[in-house]
């Protein structure tokens, strides 16, 4: 039972830190925060639900999902950052963000109710499951599980072998330099909003193929724990959103286990202060300071 | 002379009637409450519940109003939010309503009904299910409470499933309704000689139930009770289908209202509620039948609902402004009584509530509370409709 609640827990965790790798791939590089993604990540469920619902395959729906909050990310971009770049903007920005949040989820009930929107899967797809020595494992979680880290592994080719991840190093360093040197800051923060905005559409699809429903309270649930994975993992960087991610998965999954359930939503917001008290830029804010320099 | 007299007489006997007429037609109209979630996360509920009290409305105005005059609801929306509740409570206080029908959730309830007190204003709530919180005289709730909800439903039950001995207890603790539920769900697992193996708790923005589940099926139970709203219960059972775990699930309730049964899919197969009354006809209630026809044809006609609308409870509402009328009726209470006088006797005529026999039978409890016997419901979850677990002659009748 340990070893199953290890794998529930390193699931939902690779969840959390798909959607804190938008967020922190954001925060690198403007230096303010994004409360809209948690809602894109809501939205991009909805999206792969209804593309579903049209009898589409599975990666047809991943892919709007993909391509439709990729492209909201770039109208967050526009509407709440672009105009709000210097550093004494920070509380503007995040402010219209979070506005853009609420419209966000007001339009979503408006268009599909406030109810939970059921997935149209085959329900065998998401029971079919694998036991090996006793660990009951549904493919559906396996599958989750691959992909997340599969799209890590290749955000971090795209971050640090391409020209566009060199450009969003770049920027993320220091935007005035980057600029100087010729890069495109406004191609390249769109570049940002579009990928990060994408990655937390693909992970409202995956959570609606776990859980089988989307509805529009998860943006204020499980994309907001977001938040504390990257503070937890250290605001701005992708390694410590990963670690993050899985380590408050982890740490949910053990506290239903240990009979600790009633806290157990508190736990990832527990563990991010604990951390936060011992390494207050986060467990690799302070790696990537000391890398800086 | 006779004739003359007769023409006067006649002539002021109509002239009477005819004041009469219009004074009936322009009194003023008395105002009620209404404090429902009709938008945001309940919205589902604000629907299904004001479309009964709607219902009932039309239905007295129809018949003439109250002593001449018609009844108007002002509705507000607390957006199933407690602190929004008692803000609008105060409003419509301040409005100069006779009463209020709600609010909807646990947590609202216990937070307006010492307002109403206060304040001096009766209300009506007939949705909430956590004990103990109704205060009378000025608060009153006409619907069973989950103290005696629950222990007809656990009851029903184990009729049903007399094998099942080793439960489960789950359910959302931060939620009254839900911590309600899950005390209430351990005293009459007791009382039915049932093994609790565990309480497995959670918090309303559990996100995740996969290790809610494991842990579960881990300890191997017969069946599991649960209570919490369907925005968790709903994740709780897709997430059992998931996991393939298919073992019968007792609700408290707090699913057999609402749109659960349209959203369940068949993750609902092992599902069960309680409730004192479905879509279906009921045995004995000849009063049932007619109000779900009218029901079914008012929101596929009014609301957004998906068909069939869940008709469960939302009697309740309808029964609500009837009680309120008729007491009124009796008090002789009109659109012109001082507020503060209606207000009064209506109080007054809650507390000499005895039995309302509506669509559903009411029993007012001492407690402020009413019984109605709850039965065991099973999810139709292909024709996304409620139905009784047992059959009319097996299930528990009023005492």
């Amino acid at each position: 039972m340990l070893a199953e609640q290890i794998v529930n827990g390193l699931v939902l965790g690779s969840m959390y830190a798909l959607i804190a790798l938008g967020y922190t791939l954001v925060f690198g590089v403007l230096d303010k925060l994004n409360f809209a993604h948690g809602d894109i990540f809501m939205f991009g469920g909805f999206v792969g639900v209804s593309v579903l619902a049209l009898g589409a395959p599975l990666w047809a729906g991943a892919v709007a999902a993909f391509v439709a909050c990729g492209v909201l990310g770039l109208l967050v971009e526009l509407v709440s950052f672009r105009k709000f770049r210097s550093h004494d903007a920070q509380v503007t920005a995040a402010l219209s963000s979070l506005a853009c949040s609420i419209i966000l989820i007001d339009a979503t009930q408006k268009v599909w109710g406030t109810e939970p929107v059921a997935l149209t899967l085959a329900t065998a797809i998401r029971t079919a499951s694998i036991t090996v020595e006793g660990l009951r494992v549904a493919w559906v979680n396996i599958g989750i599980l691959a992909l997340t880290l599969l799209l890590m592994a290749a955000l971090y080719v795209l971050i640090v072998r391409t020209r566009m991840g060199r450009n969003i190093r770049a920027v993320a360093d220091s935007a005035v330099a980057a600029e100087l040197l010729g890069i495109d800051v406004t191609r390249v923060t769109q570049q940002t909003f579009f990928l990060a905005s994408g990655l937390a559409g693909l992970a409202g699809v995956m959570l609606a193929v776990r859980t089988g429903f989307v509805t529009t309270e998860l943006g204020l649930t499980f994309g907001i724990k977001a938040l504390a994975v990257m503070a937890i993992g250290g605001m701005g960087d992708l390694r410590g959103a990963v670690v993050g991610g899985l380590l408050a998965g982890l740490v949910e999954a053990m506290a239903t286990q240990l009979g600790l359930g009633k806290f157990g939503d508190m736990a990832v917001w527990l563990l991010m202060i604990l951390v936060l008290l011992v390494r207050p830029a986060g467990l690799f804010g302070g790696l990537r300071k000391e890398t800086r320099a | 002379m006779t004739l003359r007299r007769t023409t006067i007489a006649l002539g002021a006997a109509l002239a009477v009637l005819g004041a009469s007429a219009a004074m009936a037609q322009t009194k003023p109209a008395i105002k009620l409450g209404a404090i429902m979630p009709m938008t945001g996360f309940g919205a589902t509920y604000g629907d299904l519940f004001y479309t009964g009290i709607a219902m009932g409305v039309d239905d007295v105005n129809a018949k003439g109003g109250v002593n001449g005059s018609k009844i108007e609801v002002k509705l507000e929306d607390d957006q199933l939010n407690a602190q929004q509740s008692v803000l609008l409570f105060r409003k419509l206080v301040s409005d100069g309503v006779f009463a209020v029908i709600g609010p909807v959730s646990g947590t609202s309830w216990e937070n307006v009904a010492p307002i109403a007190n206060s304040l001096k204003t009766p209300a009506v709530n007939f949705t909430a299910i956590k004990p103990g919180v109704t205060v009378k005289p000025y608060a009153l709730r006409t619907a069973p409470a989950a103290d005696t909800s629950v222990p007809d439903g656990v009851k029903e039950f184990v009729r049903k499933y007399p094998d099942i001995k080793r439960i489960v207890i789950t359910g959302d603790v931060q939620e009254a309704s839900g911590a309600a539920g899950i005390e209430e769900f351990t005293k009459a697992a007791k009382a039915n000689g049932l093994t609790i193996l565990d309480t497995v708790e959670y918090q309303t923005r559990t996100t995740d139930f996969a290790p809610i589940v494991a842990k579960i099926r881990g300890l191997n139970p017969q069946a599991v009770f649960s209570c919490s709203l369907v925005p968790t219960t709903l994740p709780l059972v897709k997430e059992m289908e998931t996991q393939g775990f298919d073992k019968p699930l007792l609700d408290c309730g707090l699913v057999g209202a609402g749109n659960f049964i349209h959203a369940v899919g068949s993750a609902g197969k092992i599902v069960h509620s309680m409730g004192f009354a479905t879509n279906e006809p009921d045995a004995g209630n000849e009063a049932r039948a007619p109000y779900v026809d009218a029901y079914l044809k008012r929101s596929a006609a009014t609301t957004k609902l998906p068909q069939p609308a869940n008709v469960s409870n939302t009697n309740l509402g309808y029964d609500a402004v009837h009680i309120l009328a008729q007491i009124m009726t009796q008090k002789g209470i009109d659109g012109t009584t001082d507020p503060a006088k209606a207000r009064e006797a209506i109080k007054d005529g809650l507390a000499e509530l005895k039995d309302y026999r509506g669509v559903s039978l009411i029993r007012m409890l001492p407690s402020g509370d009413a019984r109605i016997i709850n039965h065991l419901l099973v999810a139709d979850w292909q024709n996304k409709v409620w139905k009784y677990g047992l059959p009319a002659d097996q299930r528990l009748k009023m005492e």
